[in-house]
């Protein structure tokens, strides 16, 4: 997959799964303010992203700071770059 | 809209979750309303009478309750302590593992030092794993928010769903077998296969145990007429019959319930106490993201069983105060569900725990004769029995003799492996479509939406507000988890300190 690739999956399963405006969706987009998600949003995003990339998120820390889309793009090529 | 059908809460569910939820709310001061399909309430619990002997249908045995026991706090806080009278199973052996080919039998004491101690001895060669596999059961499994009340709430961490699974865990004592299936067999408590339960919660269900086993007097009955007592002092009004269909909203909030006959309940909270599998269908349009329906949608259900009831003319001297797991080989436990009912696992309680509830039944010389009543659970499969269904408690033709084959596989099978209960004959057998009907649990699972390895189970607090949930899924299973998920649930509305500050001045 190429990066560009791993961010259209990443955009279009989470437009998808919480009824996201794909025009809003911005890498600098903060998705608690601008997306509007809230805490009990993040397990679900967590649970969409291990079933579109089936890999395992173990890293809650991480998981925790993410605060824009560009930090979950981030946080997902590099979850991807380890387990290629 | 009536007045008085109005309420601050509505939950739905009459069993352990759903009750005690009410029963800290109304503690609380506000106005609830417990709505149940099931004609009578804690359908689950309540067990029933047959041929003169009472049998338990869904409670053999509590952990916990001993000196210091964790779950005291939550029990008394409610009442509940009062009237409940413990029977201490037998400290030098409460389960025991039994091996059907061999006839071998291995007992565990109460407490996790006599557990140490004695396995030490029988397997030597592990003794160093023993203790550190131990040490961490006993460190971890009263590690949760309401089990331990000194918790620092903010540094509680949750354990990670793909963590250790109880397979891996026990790895380790592969050249053991025996000590294996020893410390695997509590997986018949959480109806999750080795390779899928998180050791953290064998660790929950089994350390309770290990901490210490107790039966009630009179079992699940009594706990049901205990908590239909404390409802009634409580002003807390139930509805049995009354099945919930859509939980209703106004404004993005939370406005009440409708039933299946059309009537409208307003309550400015619901609790869904229910298998959470059931509530997509209960939710307005719109109310929640599709990324959670979704995860509602595709929650794993623990196994199902055939539980068959049983009586013998002699007294049951082996299951005085001790539960036996039995299995045909040696090794981790599985359910065995691709096999013969005969080659799977099964657990055997006696009906009453320690107190034999011994009734009069009538032998064929017309001479009463007491008897004792013996209950078996075998992991099932609903699909053996799904062509059977025809609608709630309503059979296709054929069905009670297929009951009649499946108990005479176990009543067989338990002859062979305890020739002590040797006169054993079935009275009655309730299969998944059973436990379907009395819980709605999809597929009739026992122990509803299980703490599978990799599965995200929802939390008490949902998206919708005024919409909580509670009951084993958020917690962990049986009785305990019931309990503590009941606690969540109405910490999450009126305020975790309030409620843990609360709670200990009850320890
Ligand atoms: C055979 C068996 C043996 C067991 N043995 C033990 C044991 O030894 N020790 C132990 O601790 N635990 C044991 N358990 C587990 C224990 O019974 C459960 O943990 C406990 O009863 C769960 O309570 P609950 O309130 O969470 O769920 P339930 O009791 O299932 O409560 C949910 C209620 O919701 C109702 N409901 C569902 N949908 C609707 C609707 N749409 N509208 C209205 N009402 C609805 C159901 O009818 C049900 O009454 C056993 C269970 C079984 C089945």
């Amino acid at each position: 997959m190429t990066e560009q690739e791993v961010i259209e999956l990443i955009d279009s399963s989470l437009a998808e799964e919480f009824e996201l405006e794909r025009a809003e969706m911005t890498p600098e987009a903060n998705i608690y303010e601008d997306l509007g998600l809230d805490s009990l949003d993040t397990v679900d995003m967590v649970i969409v992203l291990e079933g579109a990339f089936k890999f395992k998120i173990r890293e809650e820390e991480s998981v925790r700071a993410i605060r824009t889309l560009g930090d979950i793009h981030q946080f997902v090529l590099t979850k991807v770059a380890e387990n290629s | 809209m009536l007045n008085n059908s109005s309420y601050d809460v509505a939950v739905i569910g009459a069993g352990v979750s759903g009750l005690s939820c009410a029963l800290i709310l109304a503690r609380h001061g506000k106005k609830v309303v417990v709505l149940e399909q099931h004609p009578r309430l804690a359908p689950v619990l309540r067990g029933f009478k047959r041929n003169g002997m009472f049998f338990d249908s869904g409670f053999h045995y509590v952990g916990g309750l001993g000196d210091d026991g964790p779950l005291w706090p939550l029990l008394r806080y409610l009442g509940l302590d009062i009237g409940l009278e413990l029977t201490p199973f037998n400290p030098d052996g409460f389960d025991c593992l039994h091996n059907c080919t061999t006839g071998q039998r291995l007992c565990l004491p109460v407490g996790f030092e006599n557990i140490r101690m004695q396995l030490s001895a029988r397997f030597p060669g592990a003794a160093k794993d023993i203790k550190e596999y131990l040490d961490d059961i006993e460190r971890c499994w009263r590690s949760v928010p309401y089990l331990d009340l000194d918790l620092d709430l903010n540094e509680v961490v949750n354990a990670s769903v793909h963590g250790l699974t109880v397979a891996q865990a026990l790895a380790r004592f592969a050249p053991w077998p025996e000590l294996q299936g020893l410390l695997s067999m509590h997986g018949l408590l959480y109806g999750i296969e080795p390779s899928q339960a998180l050791a953290s919660l064998n660790a929950q269900v089994a350390g309770s145990y290990y901490h210490s086993a107790h039966g009630i007097r009179g079992g699940g009955g009594a706990v049901v007429q205990t908590y239909v007592e404390r409802l009634a002092a409580a002003g807390v009004e139930v509805r049995c019959g009354a099945e919930v269909t859509q939980i209703l909203s106004e404004a993005g909030t939370v406005s009440g319930v409708c039933l299946s006959d059309g009537a409208e309940i307003q309550a400015s909270e619901v609790i869904a106490s229910m298998n959470p599998a059931l509530l997509p269908e209960m939710l307005p349009a719109g109310a929640v993201r599709p990324a959670y329906l979704k995860r509602l949608q595709g929650l794993r259900q623990t196994a199902s069983a055939y539980v068959l009831f049983a009586a013998c003319t002699n007294p049951v001297e082996v299951l005085q105060g001790c539960n036996l797991f039995s299995q045909q080989g040696t090794g981790v436990f599985d359910s065995c569900l691709d096999q013969n009912v005969e080659e799977r696992p099964l657990f055997l309680a006696a009906a009453t725990p320690q107190h034999l509830h011994a009734g009069v039944g009538d032998s064929e010389d017309g001479e009463s004769k007491i008897r004792h009543g013996v209950i078996g659970i075998v992991p099932a499969a609903h699909s053996e029995v799904a062509p059977f269904w025809s609608g709630p408690h309503q059979r296709k033709h054929g069905y009670e003799s297929k009951k009649k084959e499946i108990g005479a596989a176990i009543c067989n099978r338990i002859r062979t492996c305890c020739p002590e209960l040797e006169s054993l004959e079935q009275v009655d057998l309730s299969t998944p479509l059973t436990l379907q009907d009395y819980s709605m649990a999809p597929a009739g699972a026992i122990y509803g939406v299980g703490r599978f390895a990799g599965q995200y189970n929802p939390q008490a607090v949902t998206r919708l507000p005024g919409l909580y949930l509670s009951g084993q899924a958020i917690a962990a299973p049986g009785l305990l988890g019931a309990l503590v998920g009941a606690y969540m649930t109405c910490g999450s509305m009126l305020g975790h300190d309030l409620l843990r500050g609360e709670l200990r001045k009850w320890r």
